[in-house]
């Protein structure tokens, strides 16, 4: 990719070029499992290969490590109650307390991500039943927003979560904490927007 | 320097059956700023909690961290230990390694310690940026004001007032009492209405600690929970309340009559009177649109009868000052207008009236003396239709929800009509028949075994006049007949609304409504005579249809409420709320829409610039009100706005300790 | 672009004598004919120095800040000349209670288009001695650029509008400004402002829908094309642009949505994004950045004309502004409202995430 100062060329047309590189980049790389133009890219020395040849290597220690924003009303009781309920889920999830989902800031999950988060999980009460009333109102339009934009970067999916999960739901707790193992598992470690390691 | 101790609890085996806990514990005094990290049995019991505070003491710890149960179980009592270390409560949290890691990690030993070490930590790193927090103190005006003199606001007023707390109760109309005031006699029980109100209203007025406005309302409200300033308008009565001894001679002498609105229209009032022989405060009121003097110039005669002098025709409004602690809002419903159902013939055909309608010619003080009669003719009704839903659970009409209590009063209708009309037929056309409540089943049944009052389901589709009759059309969906029956009169269950004003009113108080304009609750289920405004309460009808019981329930909740709330000395709240770092902000004030308790103001600081003094606009957070949710602080892009306990700084630690 | 430069001069010579105004901020003359530079006014011979042409590119709306922003009662007031973009950014401004209305007298100015400089150079390069420009027609096919040489020769150029006009004004959501005090008028002769009091947000003459449509569909197509590719190559794609932010925060000084007292990327504590220019650092930067637009930008395309490594910023700008409207139902979200996308909410939100997530 040339990185030719700009002033004399249309952003817009680079724009056009960069996606069309970017296209073709990817599926070049999705075939060969990593490496293409992708791997000379990293220009701050960032280990960024992408697809799975860089985990094979370090299957067997690795394990995915989630992050969980949970709401101290609903979600985080929910984990409570799945804990005297004896249910059982990877210990792959840790909780943080926070009082409502809507003092998540999109800025936190982000920070999880650069220092080696696998997933986030932001768990809040359900839509009408929020501790504050709004709170997770407020948090669902924002995370629709940071959610869309973060994939929009580039993450997949399945790595930032949002579930409500009332103090009722210790069984969904539990469900979503496995699931999202598993699917954060089949991915493999995350690379993207991660600090050096 | 941050000096922090780490406690790791083994609860039994609960925790140490699963977690390496001495892993834990060395793992962690290795950590920056950990001064001592121990372990011990149960750290909840007395030797654990002394453990706490001599290391608090020997240590000269700056926090602490227990890693033990979910802090829903001990965070309160690790915290009071720490306090009687000498260490400020809120230096102190709780790693959560019982319910959220031995508990559900039975099978995987190193990965539940692993996990317990990074909760640990992260927690660690939190304490480090904790700051010692005291509980806020706001002094409050232990004083509350009651909005709507219906059974709901006295019933709320003499609770408080009984129970020693002086009320300020501002009342609309010109007369406390309300709709129940205009009622016959209530289900299920058949009682007279007036036989149970009137010796509340008459107690009301006469309470020593009841301060009653009538015939006034509430302009403004400004101040916060525990410090209301309101400003009550008093309405132009013309006649100086203070003189007047209500004899009612003017009403007497008034040459001027007047449909009564207390009458629903049947009935006539002077232009100066009361309302109703039993109205309280027994005084009277000059209706200016009616009266002869202030539409010619020419009359006065109230005023030359008056032996007091208290007629005056120049009486300016006033706007009076009170000061309260708590409000509770009271201010009932209103029927929906006539002009919503054409189609029923309403406000066309004279013999077609509603709910409130048939109560005042049911009523023995009534314009008809109890006799029932019908409006056109005053003739004995002999075939009445009673419709149900009319409005209710409509959407067309704009009310899908139900009125509630429309089932219960036609069946009494029904009921009252047969008694007084044996040889009378009965008929109500309804959709279902909900008779939740104490006796209510069996009081319809009673109508329709006992009276024979004939139930069809099904929706009217039309009712027109015909030859001096309410021919009302309609199918009975159980039978699938269409049915037409000349009836002498058709009563209406028109629904419940809010009063046309109470949006304005909710604005004024800072509460918010539902889709139709009833009060919301601060949560449906466990709040429900709580408004989302601290120190702002509901009762009666203003938050949803509901019958006299349930209304005195919720009155009588709101009051104790009130009571909990004036227990204290002073309201203390918690210091995990929201504040603003001012030399930040730049006052876009996007935070304030956010704040559902609207406890974020704008606030304008003086600053120095140079030489000069400039003003600038930031936000103010204002502690009686916020409850700390956090929302707000998301909303601000620069972080001034941030919330105690749960800082931007301590979260961004506490998910980087999370992650190495 | 039209001929308003004596009517803008009339008018700011009318506001400062009138004392209205302290300030009329427009354009002035620049050492290089082809690139003007935004010039203050404080007093009738300042004032005949004003212009406007098709070769204005900065846009003045931060300017206003600077002048009159940031405090209760500002001690005067000053006029801005709007076109629809300087418009669309004093309007957040205003929204975001960071400038007062009455302390701005707005200057509103229609305009075709502006020349992008380095785009005509790149075409001829003789331009670079134009001494004079002589005349410029801006169509809706066809920009034609006439300049006088500083050898007195004459130089011309025809050329299609995607070639030779900024990146910003080919996908321009408001050619006619949103909100203004002043309409100034292009007829000769008659060269005066039309004066119609402050009109509020939106209340504007006639925009040309077509044209709205065409750039509308222009960043939306962008957008899409975008969206289409794997989470990889997104990654990859966005990974080669940040890379080469040089973190001059050029794109947050000229955004009129950015107008923090103290930008959350100055704030040491917590340190949201560090000043290193690491990969993570960068999406984190670049994440915030447009996040913390989100809802409020205007669409004006300041941050991308003013990046000098030429990161294609409105692509994340618009990505949120198509999610803002098609999310939550907000028409025109580039233009200021009273609440912000992200100030409310309704009950029946979208959950774009229930697809992947099962709620069994
Ligand atoms: C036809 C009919 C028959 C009924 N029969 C029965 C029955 O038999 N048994 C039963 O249990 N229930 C019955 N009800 C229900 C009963 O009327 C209500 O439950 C009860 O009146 C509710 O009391 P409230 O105090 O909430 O409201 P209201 O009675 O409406 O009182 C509200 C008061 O607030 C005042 N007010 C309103 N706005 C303001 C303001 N802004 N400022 C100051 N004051 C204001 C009003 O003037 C009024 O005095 C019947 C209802 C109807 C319509
Ligand atoms: S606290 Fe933040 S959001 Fe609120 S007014 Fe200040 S800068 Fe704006
Ligand atoms: S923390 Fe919640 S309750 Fe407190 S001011 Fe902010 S939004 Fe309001
Ligand atoms: S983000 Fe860019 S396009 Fe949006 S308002 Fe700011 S400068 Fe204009
Ligand atoms: S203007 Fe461009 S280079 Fe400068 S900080 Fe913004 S994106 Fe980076």
């Amino acid at each position: 990719m040339s990185l030719e100062p700009v002033g004399d060329t249309s952003v817009l047309a680079q724009g056009r070029k960069d996606l069309e590189a970017g296209a073709a980049g990817g599926a070049q790389e999705g075939r060969a499992g990593g490496g293409g133009e992708a791997g000379k890219a990293g220009g701050a020395g960032e280990a960024r290969e992408v697809g799975k040849a860089g985990e094979a290597v370090e299957e067997g220690e690795w394990a995915p490590k989630i992050v969980g924003f949970a709401c101290r009303w609903c979600s985080y009781a929910g984990a409570d109650l799945a804990g005297t309920s004896r249910m059982s889920y990877p210990a792959t999830v840790r909780l943080l307390r926070v009082p409502c989902s809507g003092r998540v800031n999109p800025a936190f999950i982000m920070r999880a991500f650069q220092r080696g988060a696998d997933a986030v999980l932001v768990a809040g009460c359900h839509p009408g039943d929020c501790h504050y009333t709004s709170g997770n109102l407020f948090a669902r339009r924002r995370l629709a927003l940071a959610k869309g934009l973060l994939e929009y970067l580039g993450m997949e999916p399945e790595r930032l979560q949002i579930h409500w999960i009332s103090a009722a739901e210790g069984q969904k707790f539990a469900r979503v904490a496995s699931e999202m193992s598993k699917a954060v598992e089949a991915l493999g470690r995350n690379r993207k927007m991660r600090e050096e390691i | 320097m941050k000096r922090i101790g780490v406690f790791v609890c083994w609860c039994g085996f609960n925790i140490s059956g699963t977690i390496d806990v001495k892993a834990v514990a060395s793992a962690l005094a290795d950590h920056p700023g950990v001064v001592v990290a121990k372990d011990y049995k149960y750290m909840c019991s007395e030797p654990g909690q002394a453990m706490i505070k001599e290391a608090i003491a020997e240590h000269r710890l700056s926090g602490v961290v227990v890693a033990a149960c979910s802090p829903s179980m001990h965070e309160t009592t690790f915290r009071e230990a720490a306090q009687a270390a000498g260490l400020n409560p809120y230096m102190l949290e709780i790693a959560n390694i019982r319910e959220h890691a031995s508990w559900v990690h039975p099978d995987d030993k190193i990965a539940a310690t692993r996990k317990a070490i990074d909760l640990v930590k992260s927690l660690v790193e939190k304490v480090k940026r904790n700051e010692a927090l005291e509980p806020i103190h706001v002094p409050m005006t232990k004083r509350a004001l009651v909005i709507g003199g219906g059974i709901a606001g006295m019933q709320a007023a003499l609770d408080l007032a009984d129970g020693g707390t002086e009320v300020v109760l501002v009342e609309r109309d010109s007369h406390i009492g309300g709709h129940m005031a205009q009622l016959s006699e209530t289900f299920p029980t058949l009682d007279c209405a007036s036989c149970i109100l009137t010796p509340r209203t008459a107690e009301v007025g006469r309470h020593p600690l009841i301060k009653l406005h009538a015939y006034s309302e509430v302009a403004e409200v400004s101040g916060y929970v525990g410090n209301f300033t309101v400003k009550v308008r008093k309405k132009r009565t013309y006649v100086d309340w203070d003189k007047c001894i209500g004899c009612m001679d003017c009403m007497a002498k008034c040459p001027k009559k007047i449909p009564s609105q207390f009458e629903r229209g049947l009935g006539i009032r002077k232009a100066i009177g009361v309302a109703f022989p039993q109205a309280i405060p027994y005084r009277p009121v000059i209706d200016r649109d009616a009266c002869t003097y202030f539409k010619t110039g020419k009359c006065r005669i109230c005023e030359r009868v008056c032996s007091v002098g208290a007629i005056d025709f120049d009486q300016e409004e006033r706007v009076i000052e009170e000061k309260v602690g708590a409000i509770i809002v009271a201010t009932g419903y209103d029927l929906a207008p006539k002009a919503k159902f054409g189609e029923y013939g309403y406000g066309k055909i004279k013999d077609v009236v509603d709910g409130l309608e048939f109560e005042r010619l049911n009523s023995s003080s009534g314009p008809t003396e109890g006799v029932i009669k019908r409006p056109s003719d005053g003739k004995i009704p002999r075939e009445v239709v009673f419709i149900q839903c009319v409005g209710s659970r409509d959407v067309d009409k704009g009310n899908s929800y139900c009125s509630k209590i429309c089932c219960m009063y036609t069946a009494k209708h029904a009921m009252l009509y047969k008694h007084k009309v044996p040889d009378g037929q009965a008929y109500v056309f309804y959709m279902d028949i909900r008779a939740g409540g104490k006796g209510y089943e069996e009081f319809v049944q009673r109508a329709v075994e006992q009276d024979g009052v004939l139930y069809l389901r099904g929706r009217v589709s039309k009712v027109y006049e015909d030859d001096g009759k309410v021919i009302v059309r309609g199918q009975d969906t159980l039978s699938g007949e269409n049915i037409e029956i000349a009836a002498d009169m058709v009563v209406l269950a028109t629904a419940i609304e809010p009063q046309r004003d109470s949006r304005n009113l909710a604005q004024i108080l800072k509460i918010g409504t539902d889709q139709y304009g009833f009060f919301n609750e601060a949560h449906p289920k466990l709040r429900p005579v709580e408004s989302m405004t601290r120190g702002v309460f509901l009762a009666g009808c203003a938050q949803a249809p509901k019958d006299i019981p349930e209304t005195v329930a919720q009155a009588s909740g709101a009051a104790s409420k009130v009571d909990v709330l004036f227990s204290k000395d002073d309201l203390v709240v918690e210091p995990l709320i929201a504040s603003v770092d001012e030399a930040i902000c730049s006052g876009c004030m996007w935070c304030e829409p956010i704040c559902p308790y609207h406890a974020i103001e704008p606030k304008t600081i003086e600053e120095r610039v140079g030489k000069k003094s400039v003003a600038r606009r930031v936000a103010s957070v204002n502690a009686g009100l916020c409850q700390g949710c956090g929302a707000c602080s998301v909303a601000c892009r620069d972080g001034a706005m941030n919330l105690k306990g749960y800082t931007n700084q301590q979260i961004m630690a506490e998910v980087e300790a999370l992650c190495l | 672009m039209r001929e308003y430069t004596a009517s803008l001069k009339r008018e700011a010579e009318r506001l400062l004598s009138e004392g209205r105004v302290k300030t009329v901020i427009a354009f002035g003359p620049g050492i290089d004919p082809l690139a003007p530079i935004p010039a203050f006014a404080e007093d009738k011979d300042e004032a005949s120095d004003l212009l406007v042409n098709a070769f204005s590119a900065p846009g003045l709306a931060k300017y206003v800040l600077d002048e009159v922003g940031g405090v209760e009662k500002p001690e005067h007031s000053v006029a801005v000349l709007a076109r629809g973009c300087d418009s669309l950014g004093i309007a957040r401004l205003i929204a975001d209670k960071r400038v007062q209305r009455q302390s701005v007298v707005i200057l509103g100015v229609h305009c075709d288009g502006v020349i992008d400089r380095g785009k005509l150079l790149a075409l001829n390069p003789a331009f670079s001695r134009t001494k004079n420009i002589k005349s410029v027609a801006i169509g809706e096919d066809e920009v034609f650029v006439e300049a006088e040489l500083a050898d007195r020769s004459a130089v011309s150029l025809r050329g299609r509008p995607e070639d030779l006009l900024l990146d910003k004004c080919l996908k321009c959501l408001e050619r006619d400004p949103v909100v203004f005090d002043i309409m100034l008028e292009p007829e000769a002769g008659t060269m005066l402002g039309r004066e119609t009091g402050p009109t509020p947000v939106g209340d504007r003459g006639g925009v040309d829908q077509g044209e709205k449509e065409k750039s509308l569909r222009a960043r939306r197509s962008l957008v899409a094309e975008t969206e289409a590719l794997s989470s990889e190559s997104r990654y990859e794609f966005w990974a080669r642009q940040f890379e080469r932010c040089i973190r001059c925060y050029a794109c947050r000084n000229v955004c009129p949505a950015c107008s923090c007292r103290k930008c959350a990327f100055d704030v040491p504590d917590p340190e949201w994004v560090s000043k290193c220019t690491w990969l993570s650092e960068q999406f984190m930067f670049h994440f915030l950045r447009a996040f913390h637009v989100a809802g409020r930008c205007v669409g004006c395309g300041e941050c991308e004309r003013a990046c000098p490594m030429g990161l294609p910023l409105s692509l994340l700008n618009d990505k949120l502004m198509k999610d803002v409207e098609e999310m939550f139902g907000i028409e025109d979200p580039h233009v200021p409202k009273e609440s912000e996308p992200l100030g409310f909410y309704s009950p029946d939100d979208p959950e774009p995430w229930a697809k992947e997530v099962s709620e069994g």
